[in-house]
């Protein structure tokens, strides 16, 4: 076999057109790589841009193998081959070695410029397993399907067939198949139907072209073992299809795998992906009817809570909770209602005295036969958010999201529409009376909690929230109580990581005061948990989120105007337009009186743009453009400008004020 | 060397292609003569298995003991032959040596024989893919030469050709003294004519007739033409003795 393996080789290196192909692999990873280092791209960089491009390298790759390995029929010589042998199909076995010698090779050449990075930037301390494991992942493994794709379809007799399905092989495993994504929920399921053939060829990254979530990394999820595993199978299957016709019974054993590996595949599980799908990143959106203008803030106050948590979380294709709760109530009830996000679905349901209970949206109504003051429920139940992933590689649960039992009726989504400015997400106001938590969670990587750590991932304490992130994250002894690796590099250390962070807030804190003569006192002895950017895409503010005991805020950039966002968002108690106004302005470059004058130009900007419309909706704008511009000079002449922004400040951080109502 | 054909029978989606074929190859040349889509094509792969067929095809040595087909040296030029167009003649010989296992010290000696056999050592260092379609087809006619084989099959070694390379072709086996089973299969009957001693005659699917030629042969069917249509058209088949 080596004889045969070394001759078939030298078949390979005479052939220019595969010599030529295989060079432009090499050539054409070489010259943008070696760009990007010379240039100083960190490691982590370069590693990207190799896992976001190896499609176009498999491509040519693909074409090489293919015309390889049907090289002996083109030339009509298979058949001579097989008699000198006496073994069915010799070319193509040698072949298949010698084309995963080639791509070995190719791999080789791969990690060998990684390793150049890593030695120029002396970025050795910032490699990890996260690395290799990814590499595997997203750069071998879609490799291998491709191979055992592309060895499929050259052992069929018409190439015409086999070349048509090897395009459209590449075509389902290109970026292209990310355009086909449908935002709204189309009439016919045409999008379905297009994802059950398309699921199995979704090995390259996906929407590569958005850098990854720090927390969430690469794509690395279980289910693409499977559909490796899938292809192996099948590919067992085609190449000794004439002896399994031949042995009907154990064509069984491979169909079972088959069944099991569809399963694993085409299962509903959390998989982070920003993509435009309506049932995906865009579920939330088209759930809560946000396009239709729906209304969907709420805060509703109940007479009871639930005062102690007993959660067993395993994280493992999705979210599996089983939670005991005890519920008191001020007064005796024998109805009460919770909140868990509509795709968490509940499995399970036990409590003493309970007469039924049922789950629409996100709502789960119980009722008991008698009026209760307490009650114990256990509740099992399981799921996922399309954006707040949770699954084997990494979860970000944060303590606002009803990802946990909550009581009463919360909001989960949020948008307040009497602002001009679109924003909708995830409500990040939703906070419960202070409870009493016991978590253990079942993950296979450290977990970030607010609560105190009492063993390996098991925590307790009291609480407003419960939030659980854990991926690739690393802990420390900060205030900031965590970082990402896959941030960090040569130009970026852990040091600079927290002293941006700190950076933003103090600045904040300096601007808010320069410009208000108020102090924030949001960060003072609180943890800071930092969530990764999948924060950002879900929550209305985007940015942030405070709670009793400590403060959340997602990766990047934040200032006075993310914070006065967070701040002012859900105040339905102030004038629509003072909010829109103060949600617009650039603090970086204000200073009281600049600040005053910039709000009275936005206001009076809005109260032009709608006082000669004949819409109802502008008519009310112009009113409260009006009164709040009457309002504010009104003020400015008593007190002055100084005393304006210092009261402006009151209203921003929600204490005792006297204007904006 | 002898083959012994017993029953065979070979069936391609569900269409019969052979069927209980019988006959005894010695070392002689025989013409397996018969009409287009008769089998003749499977018969061949059939023997040197290629194909799966039922029944059963056993190999005997000179010393009549009974042989696997993995230990027989088989020289075969297919219907349908050409070369790897990137390589020269000399290495696409080098690589039929080496899948035939001839060790690299004899390769370049060998390599010279059939290519001064068949004309074409003047060639060697040119790529496969200027040779003209002649040449081609003399390039698959050294390499079943090649490696001393046991069994040489020619499958229509000469369709395609023109008038100067079916003699060429015919001197090359002429020139040939083979002791061997050589099996020459095609339904161009005046190939036959100058090369073979014995005759298989098949039509669809079953072998009709076999035997040596001037056995077959009388005074009212004086040639083989003639013997080839009482065979596969005629009715009085057992007049032909």
């Amino acid at each position: 076999m080596n004889l045969e393996i070394g001759l078939h080789l030298k078949v390979f290196l005479k052939n220019r057109l595969l010599v030529v192909i295989y060079m432009m692999m090499y050539i054409s990873t070489l010259i943008p790589l070696t760009f990007f280092i010379v240039m100083g791209a960190s490691f982590s960089y370069i590693f990207y841009i190799i896992c976001r491009f190896i499609f176009y390298e498999t491509v040519l790759f693909m074409i090489m193998s293919y015309v390889f390995l049907i090289s002996d029929r083109m030339n009509h010589i298979s058949e001579v081959i097989q008699s000198m042998i006496h073994e069915r199909r010799i070319y193509l076995k040698s072949c298949i070695v010698v084309l995963l010698l080639l791509l070995a090779f190719y791999n080789i050449f791969l990690i060998g410029i990684l390793f150049v990075t890593l030695m120029k930037n002396n970025e050795f301390q910032y490699f990890s397993n996260i690395y290799v494991i990814s590499f595997l992942m997203n750069i071998i493994l879609p490799q291998l399907v491709c191979f055992m794709i592309t060895v499929m379809v050259s052992m069929m007799n018409n190439d015409k067939l086999a070349s048509l399905l090897l395009i459209l092989s590449m075509l389902l495993m290109s970026p292209f198949m990310n355009v086909l994504e449908w935002q709204s929920e189309p009439f016919i399921p045409v999008d379905k139907l297009v994802n059950v053939i398309w699921l199995p060829f979704s090995v390259f990254m996906q929407h590569s072209e958005y850098s990854i979530d720090s927390l969430y990394g690469y794509q690395n999820e279980v289910y693409k073992i499977w559909i490796l595993v899938l292809w192996a199978v099948v590919f067992i299957i085609i190449y000794n299809i004439r002896y399994l016709r031949r042995r009907k019974q154990y064509c069984m054993i491979p169909v079972l795998i088959i069944g099991l590996c569809s399963y694993q595949i085409y299962k509903p599980q959390s998989i982070y992906r920003i993509d435009y799908k309506w049932d995906d990143t865009y579920s939330d959106y088209n759930y809560y009817e946000v396009s239709n203008d729906v209304k969907s803030y709420s805060n509703n106050t109940v007479d009871y809570k639930i005062s102690e948590y007993d959660l067993n979380i395993s994280i493992t294709d999705k979210l599996y909770v089983d939670a005991s709760l005890h519920i008191d109530s001020d007064k005796p009830i024998d109805k009460i209602t919770l909140t868990l996000y509509h795709n968490y679905r509940i499995s399970n349901m036990t409590a003493d005295n309970i007469k039924s209970y049922s789950q629409d949206g996100d709502y789960i109504t119980i009722e008991f036969n008698d009026t209760i003051i307490e009650a114990d429920i256990n509740i099992s139940y399981s799921g996922y958010h399309s954006t707040l992933f949770s699954n084997y590689q990494a979860a970000e649960l944060p303590g606002y999201f009803p990802w946990y039992p909550v009581a009463g009726e919360k909001s989960v989504y949020f948008n307040n529409n009497e602002i001009a400015e679109i924003n909708y997400g995830l409500n990040p106001y939703n906070r419960i009376d202070e409870a009493e938590f016991n978590v253990t969670v079942d993950a296979r990587y450290d977990i970030i909690c607010n609560l105190e750590e009492i063993s390996h991932n098991v925590y307790s304490g009291n609480s407003d929230s419960l939030t659980i992130i854990g991926g690739n994250i690393e802990k420390q002894e900060e205030q900031i109580v965590n970082y990402y690796p896959l941030s960090l590099s040569y130009y970026y250390t852990v040091d600079d990581y927290n002293s941006e962070i700190y950076g933003y807030i103090e600045d904040t804190k300096n601007t808010f005061y320069d410009i208000f003569e108020n102090t924030i006192t949001d960060f003072d002895n609180k943890m800071i948990i930092v969530g990764s950017k999948a924060l950002k895409r879900t929550q209305v503010s985007g940015e942030f989120a405070v709670f009793n005991d400590y403060v959340m805020m997602s990766e990047g950039y934040f200032d006075t105007q993310s914070y006065i966002k967070y701040k002012l968002f859900n105040r339905f108690d102030l004038n629509p337009m003072l909010i829109q106004s103060l949600i617009t302005l650039d603090y970086s470059a204000l200073n009281q009186d600049s600040m005053v004058d910039s709000l009275l130009v936005e206001i009076n900007y809005y109260y032009s743009m709608s006082k000669d419309s004949s819409f109802e909706e502008d008519k009310i704008i112009t009113e409260e453009c009006e009164a709040l511009i009457d309002e504010m000079n009104d003020y400015i002449d008593v007190y002055g400008k100084e005393a304006l922004a210092k009261q402006l400040g009151k209203v921003i951080l929600g204490g005792d004020y006297e204007i904006g109502n | 060397m002898k083959l012994e054909i017993n029953h065979l029978g070979k069936k391609i989606k569900k269409k019969i292609i052979l069927e209980d074929v019988n006959c005894t190859l010695d070392n002689h040349i025989y013409g397996l003569l018969g009409p287009n889509g008769s089998g003749k094509t499977t018969l061949i792969r059939c023997i040197i298995q290629l194909m799966n067929s039922d029944g059963e095809i056993l190999y005997y040595d000179d010393n009549h003991k009974k042989i696997s087909i993995d230990d027989i040296a088989i020289g075969y030029l297919p219907q349908t032959f050409n070369a790897f167009k990137e390589l020269t003649v000399k290495e696409q010989l080098e690589y039929f040596a080496t899948l035939k296992n001839i060790p690299r010290n004899q390769q370049s000696d060998e390599i010279e024989r059939v290519l001064r056999l068949v004309n074409l050592y003047k060639h060697k260092d040119i790529r496969c893919g200027s040779l003209s379609g002649g040449m081609v087809r003399r390039l698959g006619i050294a390499q079943a030469l090649m490696g001393h084989p046991q069994i040489i099959i020619f499958d229509e070694p000469t369709a395609g050709l023109d008038p100067d390379e079916r003699n060429r072709f015919k001197r090359i086996l002429q020139k040939l003294d083979l002791k061997i089973p050589v099996i020459l299969s095609t339904h161009i009957i005046p190939d036959i004519d100058s090369l073979c001693t014995h005759v298989i005659f098949m039509n669809e699917g079953h072998i009709v007739k076999t035997g040596k030629i001037e056995d077959l042969l009388n005074d009212d069917i004086d040639n083989l033409e003639k013997l080839y249509q009482t065979v596969i058209h005629g009715d009085d088949i057992d007049e032909i003795i």
